[in-house]
């Protein structure tokens, strides 16, 4: 009794081996695009929601003011959709006690930068995101004051999403959670 | 000839894409970490994270809190390995984590089910505590005494449970695995 079935006589084994090497080439080629091709990303909806360079604070999730998937009630969120192409963007936000963190993302949704809030220590965040190629065009000052004062972030790409996350501890603490978070701004920084 | 064709579109077309489909939509050991019925993606959020969890996030429409600071556990089905529904009723048990944390129900598509008490989640704050300091929460379709979920309506349901980083820890240093809860299916219509 042969082990192996008739049919595979006829395989070739170049065949395999190509077809091995085009199956990795298609599933490395696959998962890099299904970023790209994305158009319910997270980035998408908020853009949907959203004004450029302003702060909003995101309504409490329900099922029916839900903006974001898989975003219970638990959390607060404070969003600015950042566009830096016209020049940088000034933010500024108060992280009040431990579980409240601030994130940068990149429409691909890659969290570039975050802060925590310190244990029981009311942390000040303020810091200005500049358009990738900021960092030789400020040599030059063109048109503009170098602020100094505030640190500074070269983002990866011209538009993102900076996030404000506060953990809500309770209906109670919904009035304080909702007033700290609309503490936090994100405007064009003026020339 | 025939058979070279049948081998190459089977071996290169759906090898190729099904095995990237199994890593976004499921994940690996290389990516993802797995206790009972809950998951886990260890580099979610971060900015040296893999292909697969970011593709994994974003095509869900997901902005994920970096794994460092917050740690998301979901779970589509319970701790026997069945699919959660909301014709069924659930029991989730277990040891409280010293830090916050929350449990959300959501639908497949990670929406927040539409109920008269409009609860969606309990958390270490608004979840009431018998004798023992230990989450009891019922997920079902009508009311329950002590922590109910309600889920009327929702079809296949994902469970999401999520642990902020612990006080105690160092800065930079990773943070550990949280008791997780077990999911007990009590009935079903």
């Amino acid at each position: 009794m042969p082990l192996m079935p008739a049919w595979t006589r006829k395989l070739s084994w170049q065949v395999v081996a190509v077809s091995a090497v085009m199956a990795g080439i298609i599933h490395i080629a696959s998962t890099l695009i299904v970023p790209k091709l994305a158009t319910a990303s997270a980035y998408h909806r908020l853009s949907a929601a959203l004004p450029v360079n302003s702060m909003r604070v995101l309504p409490p999730a329900t099922a029916t003011t839900q903006v974001l998937p898989f975003v219970g009630p638990d959390v607060r969120l404070a969003v600015c959709r950042y566009d830096v192409s016209e020049g940088p963007v000034q933010i500024s936000a108060v992280l009040p006690e431990s579980g409240w963190t601030l994130g940068l993302y990149t429409p691909d949704g890659d969290n570039f930068y975050a802060i925590t809030a310190q244990e029981l220590r009311r942390t000040d965040v303020r810091f200005t995101l500049a358009p990738p190629a900021e960092r030789f065009l400020g040599l030059f000052n063109w048109g503009r004051t170098a602020d100094t004062t505030t640190t500074q972030i070269t983002v990866p790409q011209t538009t993102g999403v900076v996030v404000l996350r506060a953990p809500l501890r309770g209906r109670a603490y919904q009035y304080e959670t909702e007033s700290m978070l609309a503490l936090a701004q994100c405007a064009k920084q003026k020339a | 000839m025939l058979v070279n064709v049948i081998v190459f579109v089977t071996i290169a077309i759906a090898g190729g894409l099904g095995t990237s489909w199994y890593m976004i939509e499921k994940g690996s050991r290389l990516t993802t970490r797995t206790a009972g019925p809950w998951v886990t993606w260890v580099s979610a959020g971060r900015p040296q994270a893999d292909p697969y969890t970011r593709a994994h996030h974003i095509r869900r429409g997901i902005l994920p809190v970096s794994s460092a600071l917050t740690q998301t556990f979901e779970a589509m089905t319970d701790s026997e390995g069945q699919a959660l529904y909301s014709s069924c009723e659930y029991l989730v048990e277990g040891e409280e984590p010293q830090a916050f944390w929350s449990l959300s129900v959501f639908d497949e598509s990670g929406r927040l089910i539409s109920n008269q008490a409009e609860r969606y989640s309990f958390n270490s704050t608004t979840l009431m505590h018998g004798p023992s300091p230990r989450i009891q929460i019922v997920v079902a379709r009508d009311a329950r005494p002590g922590n109910w979920l309600p889920t009327g309506g929702g079809g296949r349901l994902s469970l999401h449970f999520q642990v902020d980083e612990a006080p105690s820890s160092l800065p930079g240093a990773e943070p550990s695995p949280p008791p997780l809860p077990v999911i007990r299916r009590i009935a079903c219509r």
